[in-house]
């Protein structure tokens, strides 16, 4: 049951802002965290729904960007075959939240801003280098993905500022990506832990690396021992076992009784491989 | 036409089109003008003394009908001892124990009246695992004399053991002594939760001297008979209404919601609901006991058994409920369809600071087979014999003495392993292989006996309504099993009458007669039976009906296929029985069915537990597992379990398929997935994310089914029950397949990736 609550829903970004900064409310998108905890017993006196914020809405395309909506929904970019082909690690990303019904109606923004290590899209859009385009009355920000998480469930917003778009640069030609989703089950679960490899090949040679931890440390983390160790390296001298234990290295998963940090690492090690083993075979395929 | 049509056709079940298009109504769905809205408040500590309960705050948010603390309602209940308060007196014993409860005007209201109640408690140390019940140092139930026990119960004072269970034959130390081989190993099975979809639910309206109360019960007349006995009233002032169950496997068999909606009720003199949040329903209402087996079996060198020694702990949680049945279930299942001639086995149901261990589809089966059949993995393995061989050589067999010294009939479990061996493609497969890309396979199998509880008895009434048509009144309940579709067929193979134009009735204990449960896997057996007794009195009441119609003398009107006729040429479907006027005024047509199981039951001796009958129906089957291990991920896939289960007489081979392979699911959760994570009296994973039920995702199996029929010869056409046995052997040949794959024996379930990336090859296969 939820508990009783105020609703606001602002027209415009900039009242959507204020309305933020002066009542602390939580921001609402799809509500599959928000009101999911809400029947869990959590309060939140205060939602302001964004749903009616057309800035936030749909995907443009640039030349050289994509501008993700942060209301656009895990469905749009399962549904879509430009991911799958052009983003693979965000299209398996995004197809495996939850079950049909939580990737129609959950957001890409708010599976950022809900800030949790298990994000199914943080580390596919980490490998991206995507960016945050922050929204408050003063204007729009933009900060590096890198840069959005500060720890558990805390993102750099501001109390007036809002996630408007996810600005994802179109990968460069002969590049490949893949994410690999550890679970128990099939659907519905959360990632035990999770790896996205991004690799753009120049000939035989990694021309750049990208990789991304998920439940590996206490938000989504970008791996740079390991793509250091990728980077400018020919493609078939990858000593996988390297990569795995370098990958690992950079990774702080705790012990809890869900999994103990010693198997959240050996798992990291395996399937920083394996990711690597399709990203590569994905980025000669790729014609552009 | 087959004889008997339609027994042995497919039918798809009568229930299936309102429930997945919302039109069938589950408890939740039930609401009466005027009810108040139930909120109950639970015990935030595993063990403690109440000190202070003060509901003053509570009670006086305006909204606020009634606040109920336990010294103001009722005696204890519990249908084998009664030590279960509707609300916790003067202790606490488990994280989610109803210790208050409030009615209110709105559910919002009476939420809040829950927040404002305020407790202090004296923290008692938790006893949180089978070794702390043992040592006994911190007791659950100081006195279990205060208690009254009202059957099947043997608490040993001054511990934690409400209940002991022994089966004795013959002399182990003997047998052993006869042995070339012998092993020894402890094995354990985590604590489950049923997970149905539906939460419980319960919406009472009481007075004084009339209680109603609508409910998802699996058996309607043994709520019925715990409420009116720890709150007074007569049978006949209790009527238990019914609602469709969401999910039932067992957690829905006993009181649970009722009686607290009954005091809430009778207080309030209003009608109250309460539906219980998933959160409440893992916590605080029942779930699969975890329990620990210590097995001893020794074989002769050419792979036969001489003797077994099993000791088996269950955790059966902070009280009673089911506990003791799963112990004597169990017990009896412990040796599995094995013909031993010496067995010990003890059995001990131990109280804990646990959410309550009860019914959950096996009554324990399922656990025991889990230990005796991966036993019997590691004595083949000692003796170099393939398991199906060594399972071959000493099943129980048409003729074979069982270890409570019955002589066995109809025994179909050898034609089961074999069935499913091939389904299986046993013989064409080694034990353990390793595919290019470096993955683990392996193959595992298992076997299982099952009682059905004994004795027991049912009834019902079949009326037929004017225009022809019939209803069946039975308290057998709809729960997955079929019994809405396969009622019918009984009456339909005797009367000839359309399927579409026979229905059972809802369930209302005021109205239908008398059936003891819903559970062991016994509706289509006994139920079955009582509604062919009266399916032929119907008939009989037709033919006189009939007869006189014509002008002749019943007997002289045939029947056939639905078809009455006589000598001078008249003929009359049943179809058309109600539009041919035969009815009019007539005296209505009704018979009454009977079935019980009492004079075939050998009460069991008191020390030994050796009956020459101790259930009037074994139920037996088969699995075989092929599991694909990733060796550096600890994933496993079961990629395909080939079963056969003796089914007696599939009377709907549709609905069996179904139920097999639902069983098989389940178990493949059990063997791998489900776990109900306690740390200090805690609940740590009490959610639909962090317990991990398969989803439809995870169902993927390829399910090769066979149906082995070796009728019962008091079945109905021969039937013997398969809702519980479909799930027996699963999680022990998935097991034993993942032990094969892995080179390593796995004894505690589930099995997880944890468990096999630290598995060292153990030379087990």
């Amino acid at each position: 049951m939820l508990n009783a609550f105020e609703l606001y829903t602002p027209a415009t970004v900039e009242e959507a802002c204020r309305c933020r900064a002066e009542t602390g409310g939580t921001l609402l998108a799809g509500g599959t965290d928000v009101l999911v905890a809400m029947h869990g017993g959590k309060a939140h006196a205060v939602l302001i729904d964004l749903k009616g914020l057309a800035p936030l809405r749909g995907i443009r395309e640039t030349e050289t960007h994509w501008h993700l909506g942060a209301l656009t929904p895990h469905y749009a970019i399962e549904a879509d075959p430009v991911w799958r082909a052009r983003c693979t690690c965000l299209y398996e990303g995004c197809s495996q939240v939850g079950s049909v019904q939580i990737r129609h109606r959950g957001t890409l923004g708010g599976n950022l801003c809900n800030a949790v290590p298990s994000a199914d899209s943080a580390g596919p859009l980490l490998a991206l280098d995507a960016v945050c385009r922050i929204a408050s009355p003063a204007g729009v920000r933009d900060v590096p993905l890198t840069e959005f998480f500060l720890g558990a469930r805390r993102t750099v917003l501001g109390p007036d500022e809002l996630l408007q778009e996810i600005v994802v640069p179109k990968p460069a030609p002969h590049t490949g990506s893949c994410y690999i989703k550890y679970t128990r089950r099939r659907a519905m679960d959360l990632a035990l832990c999770g790896v996205t490899v991004l690799v753009t090949l120049d000939g035989g040679r990694i021309a750049a690396a990208r990789v991304a931890l998920t439940t590996a440390a206490p938000t989504p983390i970008r791996a740079p021992g390991a793509e250091a160790y990728l980077q400018g390296r020919q493609a078939d001298r990858v000593d996988l076992a390297e990569l795995g234990r370098r990958t690992a290295a950079d990774a702080s998963p705790r012990t809890s009784w869900r999994a103990s940090t010693e198997f959240r690492l050996t798992l990291l090690q395996e399937l920083a491989g394996r990711a690597f083993t399709t990203a590569l075979a994905r980025a000669k395929e790729d014609p552009t | 036409m087959t004889p008997h049509y339609p027994i042995g056709a497919d039918i798809p079940r009568k229930d299936g089109k309102a429930k997945v298009t919302g039109r069938a109504k589950y408890g939740a769905d039930w609401n009466l003008s005027g009810q108040l809205y139930a909120a109950v408040y639970h015990s935030p500590i595993p063990h403690g003394r109440i000190l202070r309960l003060d509901v003053t705050r509570a009670r006086a948010l305006p909204g606020v009908r009634c606040v109920l603390t336990g010294a103001e309602c009722g005696q204890r209940h519990g249908q084998f001892i009664a030590d279960q308060p509707i609300l916790a007196v003067d202790k606490v014993r488990y994280v989610g124990e109803p210790v208050a409860a409030v009615a209110a005007d709105t559910l919002r209201i009476a939420k809040e009246a829950v927040a404002l109640i305020e407790a202090e408690y004296e923290p008692l140390p938790v006893v949180d695992s089978i070794e702390d019940a043992l040592a006994a140092e911190s007791l659950v139930h100081e006195d279990w004399s205060q208690y009254t026990i009202y059957g099947l119960t043997h608490p040993v004072p001054g511990s934690n053991i409400i209940d002991r269970y022994q089966l004795i034959r013959g002399d182990v130390e003997q047998g052993f002594a006869q042995a070339d081989v012998i092993v020894e190993s402890d094995f354990y099975c985590s604590m489950l939760q049923h997970v149905v979809m539906e939460t419980h639910a319960a919406l009472a309206d009481a007075t004084d001297d009339e209680l109603v109360i609508y409910s998802p019960a699996q058996s309607p007349f043994t709520v019925r008979a715990a409420i009116a006995q720890c709150l007074g009233y007569r049978y006949d002032q209790v009527r238990i209404v019914c609602t469709e169950i969401g999910g039932g496997f067992g957690c829905k068999a006993e009181p649970k919601l009722e009686p607290i909606v009954a005091v809430l009720s009778r207080a309030a003199r209003r009608p109250v609901k309460l539906v219980y949040d998933r959160h409440e329903e893992f916590e605080a209402t029942v779930t699969r006991a975890p329990c620990k087996f210590h097995l001893k079996t020794g074989a002769t060198r050419d792979g036969k058994l001489t003797a077994q020694q099993i000791t088996v702990w269950w955790d059966t949680g902070a009280y009673g409920t089911y506990g003791p049945r799963v112990n004597y279930n169990a017990g009896y299942a412990s040796n599995g369809p094995y013909a031993i001639l010496n067995c010990h086995t003890d059995g001990y149901c131990l109280v804990t600071n646990h959410s309550l261990g009860s019914a959950y589809r096996g009554f324990g089966v399922s656990e025991v087979a889990q230990a005796h059949e991966t036993q019997m993995d590691e004595l083949a393995d000692r003796l170099g014999m393939d398991p199906l061989e060594f399972r071959l050589k000493n099943v129980l067999r048409d003729g074979s003495v069982s270890v409570t010294g019955e002589v066995m009939e109809s025994v179909g479990v050898a034609q089961c392993l074999e069935a499913a061996a091939a389904n299986l493609d046993w013989d064409r497969k080694p034990r353990r292989w390793i595919t290019p890309d470096g993955m683990l396979h392996g193959k595992g199998i298992a076997c299982f006996i099952k009682l059905t509880g004994t004795p027991s008895t049912t009834s019902c009434l079949l009326r037929m309504n004017e225009d022809g048509s019939l209803i069946i009144e039975s308290a057998s309940r709809e729960m997955g099993q079929g019994v809405l579709t396969v009622l019918p067929q009984f009456a339909a193979s005797v009367l000839g009458l359309d399927l579409d134009r026979i229905v059972v009735a809802p369930v209302d204990t005021a109205m239908v007669p008398y059936d003891k449960t819903t559970t062991s896997s016994r509706s289509t057996f006994h139920s079955g039976n009582a509604v062919l007794e009266a399916a032929g009195e119907i008939l009989r009441q037709l033919k006189a009906l009939v007869g006189r119609k014509w002008g002749v003398p019943p007997e002289d009107v045939q029947f056939q296929e639905g078809l009455f006729s006589d000598a001078a040429g008249h003929r009359l479907h049943i179809n058309d029985v109600g539009s041919s006027g035969l009815l009019k005024e007539e005296p209505p047509v009704m018979a009454v069915g009977r079935f019980g199981s009492k004079d075939v039951f050998d009460p069991p001796d008191a020390h030994t537990h050796a009956s020459s009958r101790p259930t009037i129906m074994w139920m037996m089957g088969a699995q075989a597992a092929e599991v694909e291990v990733d060796p550096r991920t600890g994933h496993v896939r079961v990629v395909r379990v080939g079963a056969a289960h003796d089914v007696g007489r599939a009377v709907n081979p549709l609905g069996c398929l179904q139920q097999i392979e639902g069983g098989i699911v389940m178990g493949m959760g059990h063997a791998l997935l489900e776990e109900m994570i306690y740390r200090d009296g805690v609940l740590r994973n009490g959610n639909m994310v962090d317990y991990k039920v398969p989803t439809s995702m995870d169902a993927g199996i390829d399910c090769r089914i066979t149906l082995v029929e070796v009728p019962h010869p008091e079945g109905p056409y021969g039937v013997k029950g398969i809702g519980e046995p479909a799930v027996a052997p699963t999680s022990p040949a998935i097991s034993n397949a993942v032990s094969a794959a892995c080179g390593h024996r796995f004894r505690r379930i589930p099995i997880k990736p944890e468990d096999i990336l630290s598995a060292k090859e153990d030379a087990a296969c």
